[in-house]
């Protein structure tokens, strides 16, 4: 009975990005609007910078200081909106790792390094310098934004060592996604410089 | 003279304006523009405006704007002016080059609209076009006050500072390029040791920049290239060295797809006096890839190669195997072989080749490591007598020492013999000093590596390798005696990284050491 009324006593809070605060609502991101408790102030709601709101006995909302505990937005009950936002999921900005596995041909040149080339460079070839598995594959850990994408290519420290595909043609880049603990593994079928 | 002016012609032409048909979709200023490179994203804070192309203006508090969906949401006090119509909102989203523009009122939820800013018409269900991610502001990879937006190409930012890198110094503007394309890889460039490219003008097809470089040897230097791309089946990219040292070299690179199975490649370079040019074909014939190459010189020699090479094949037990044929001919003006009785006579020479190369897979060994081996061997045949015989094994291992190392080690030897019937002592005289080995040359080569790996954020390799090769005489044959490297990755910020490399090569031709280094910063 004690732990129970404890429980009832526990104040949700919820994480969400505000559009705009008005005496009519706190539109936030996904497109729902929220009423507003009249115990909440507009006051200190910056469009655009993650707020917590809890959730007034009408399930109305109450501005407050972001609390990193704060539970998504998706979480909000229906109740508490006067226009429902929609079902899609917004990124929350949050740094997820990804990890991607590159194997190489047998054929590659004895104590070559691997590298990745990304867009964010331009493609430089010599980017960045993967890590050593085995003889045969490579690893490299990225922080990536959640919901981020990433286009690279493998290479071998220059442009005429850039992976080429069965066929000996250049293959479009592959496409790393921001999700959390994604592992993407890519087989390097050919070389350029490839006899 | 000639081909040098020629190829200097090609990269020139390659610099073509195509800048000036690359027209922003949407001009962006603000308080603080920050640009996410990873979420290809930007965020306007304390107060935005927006220019778009069609004629739209827009002023808020804040704006994101996902430049790879190609829209945006504007928050806080929205005002959107076309000619004389006017609307305001809570919010607003609109696509590029805003055609679609849906406005969110807190007090009768989202409606929608078109360019012309009439005929407002309810649309409940248009939520997910507000989506707002929240990132933080210290994470950006650039901050500036205005930004010009061309639609799935890039991005230009005035000014633009790196606040997460400490360094790079603001620049007045810089190019963030973002445009998909095979060729952006592409330079026709010389290696260096550090290479940073620095975007000057784009279109969704065309990239100017300018690299800034180091070359070991030769010291600071600056390159502009630039590549014209055609989506992933081709592109051109053309070089200028920068003559601020007195080796230069311009070059010319481009690839076109041919069809579904083929490719042609050309590459053209001009350094200090030397020029060559090289066209390439490949084209894929079943589980076969034929290759051409022809490669011509300013001194007199050319050369052909037809070759043709099998997949990797399955042996037994996880072997795998993979051939290859080549014929062709090599020619030099004045004799193929200088040492020859009358080389005059033999100014063309043709080849015929095979190669036969076999791997292990990964297998488990000893004291809980992992190996692996090839084997590599080749036979050359010329027309004027003579042939050339190499055979190349390799076994490499690792072992994990922890969580976060690995020791790795391995062993790679080479034979080649060089055999001219009955003139061996002619093309090899026998000389008392190293210069007179018979023709029978080989290289061994140890190496010890260990890695340390901590996340993603750090990574360390210390490298020796112990080199035995005969004949070993430097600027001649053979490798340095003994090399030490050590790389290391480290970022320092969740968007910026240094990586570093150094080696010394030592016991060589007298020197006691003869460093070396390379360095990039990633994001």
């Amino acid at each position: 009975m004690i732990l129970a009324a404890a429980a009832l006593a526990v104040v949700l809070s919820f994480r969400v990005v505000p559009l705009a605060c008005t005496a009519d609502g706190l539109s936030i991101s996904g497109g729902g609007v929220l009423r507003i408790s009249p115990q909440g102030s507009c006051t200190g709601v910056v469009p655009g910078r993650a707020i917590s709101v809890t959730l007034d006995d009408q399930t109305r909302a109450v501005p407050e200081k972001l609390d990193p505990a704060s539970h998504p937005a998706s979480e909000l009950p229906a109740a508490a909106f006067s226009f429902s936002p929609s079902s899609a999921a917004a990124p929350e900005g949050k740094e997820v790792t990804i990890t991607i596995i590159v194997a190489i041909p047998p054929s590659t040149p004895a104590g070559s390094d691997i590298f990745l080339s990304t867009e964010r460079s331009s493609y430089n070839p010599a980017e960045i310098r993967m890590d050593q598995l085995d003889a045969r594959r490579y690893r490299l850990q990225l922080p990536l934004q959640e919901g981020g994408r990433l286009a690279f290519r493998i290479t071998r420290g220059s442009f005429n060592t850039i992976e080429r595909d069965a066929k000996g043609r250049l293959p479009p880049p592959h496409i790393a996604l921001g999700t959390a603990g994604a592992t993407y593994t890519i087989t390097v079928e050919a070389w350029s410089d490839d006899t | 003279m000639r081909t040098r002016a020629l190829v200097g012609v090609l990269a020139l032409l390659t610099l073509w304006p195509l800048s000036a048909l690359a027209k922003p979709i949407a001009e962006i200023a603000g308080g603080s523009v920050l640009f996410y490179n990873d979420a290809l994203a930007i965020v306007v804070r304390n107060g935005v405006t927006a220019q778009l192309a069609n004629g739209l203006r827009i002023s808020a508090a804040t704006a994101y704007v996902d430049l790879r969906g190609d829209r945006a949401v504007f928050a806080g006090n929205v005002e959107i002016v076309r000619g004389t119509a006017t609307l305001h909102a809570d919010a607003l989203a609109l696509d590029f080059p805003g055609r679609k523009v849906a406005l969110l009122r807190n007090d009768s939820g989202i409606s929608q609209t078109d360019a012309s800013l009439t005929a407002l018409q309810a649309a409940p269900a248009d939520g997910s076009a507000f989506t707002f991610p929240d990132f933080a502001d210290g994470r950006a990879y650039i901050r500036a006050r205005r930004a010009e937006i061309v639609s799935r190409t890039s991005i230009r930012f005035r000014p633009a500072a790196f606040p997460t890198s400490t360094g790079a110094p603001p620049v007045p503007m810089y190019l963030y390029t973002f445009a998909a394309g095979n060729g952006y890889a592409a330079t026709a460039l010389a290696p260096a040791a550090f290479d940073q490219p620095y975007g000057l003008v784009s279109t969704p097809n065309a990239l100017t920049a300018l690299h800034l470089r180091y070359i070991d040897g030769v010291g600071p230097s600056l390159g502009i290239e630039q590549n014209i791309i055609d989506n992933n089946d081709g592109f051109l990219a053309g070089s200028l060295d920068v003559p601020v040292h007195a080796a230069i070299d311009d070059g010319l690179n481009g690839y076109r797809r041919l069809g579904e199975d083929g490719t042609v490649s050309l590459g053209a370079t001009t350094d200090d006096g030397y020029h060559q040019a090289t066209l390439g074909f490949t084209q894929a014939i079943g589980t076969l890839v034929s290759r051409l190459n022809y490669g011509i010189t300013n001194q007199g020699a050319s050369s052909a190669l037809l070759s043709l090479r099998t997949r990797d094949h399955r042996l037994f037990d996880g072997f795998t195997w993979h051939t290859s044929v080549n014929f062709g001919f090599l020619a030099q003006d004045g004799g193929v072989y200088p040492l020859a009785p009358s080389p005059a006579q033999v100014q063309t020479v043709w080849q015929k080749g095979l190669d036969v190369f076999v791997a292990s897979p990964l297998v488990a060994g000893p004291l809980r490591t992992s190996l692996s081996a090839t084997v590599d061997a080749s036979r050359t045949d010329y027309s004027y007598p003579h042939n050339y015989n190499a055979l190349e094994t390799n076994v490499t291992g690792s072992r994990r020492l922890s969580r976060t190392m690995t020791l790795f080690f391995g062993y790679d030897t080479r034979w080649s013999a060089d055999i001219f019937p009955n003139a061996q002592t002619i093309f090899y005289p026998p000389l008392s000093t190293d210069y007179g080995y018979a023709g029978y040359a080989i290289a061994r080569l140890a190496n010890i590596d260990v890695q340390y790996v901590q996340g993603p954020y750090t990574s360390v390799r210390l490298s020796y390798r112990k080199a035995n090769d005969f004949p070993q005489v430097n600027f001649f044959a053979g490798r340095p005696p003994n090399e030490v490297h050590a790389d290391f990755r480290i970022r320092v910020f969740p968007n910026i990284g240094f990586s570093f490399g150094r080696s010394y090569d030592f016991g060589w031709n007298g020197s006691r050491w003869v460093p070396g280094w390379n360095f990039s910063v990633f994001q």
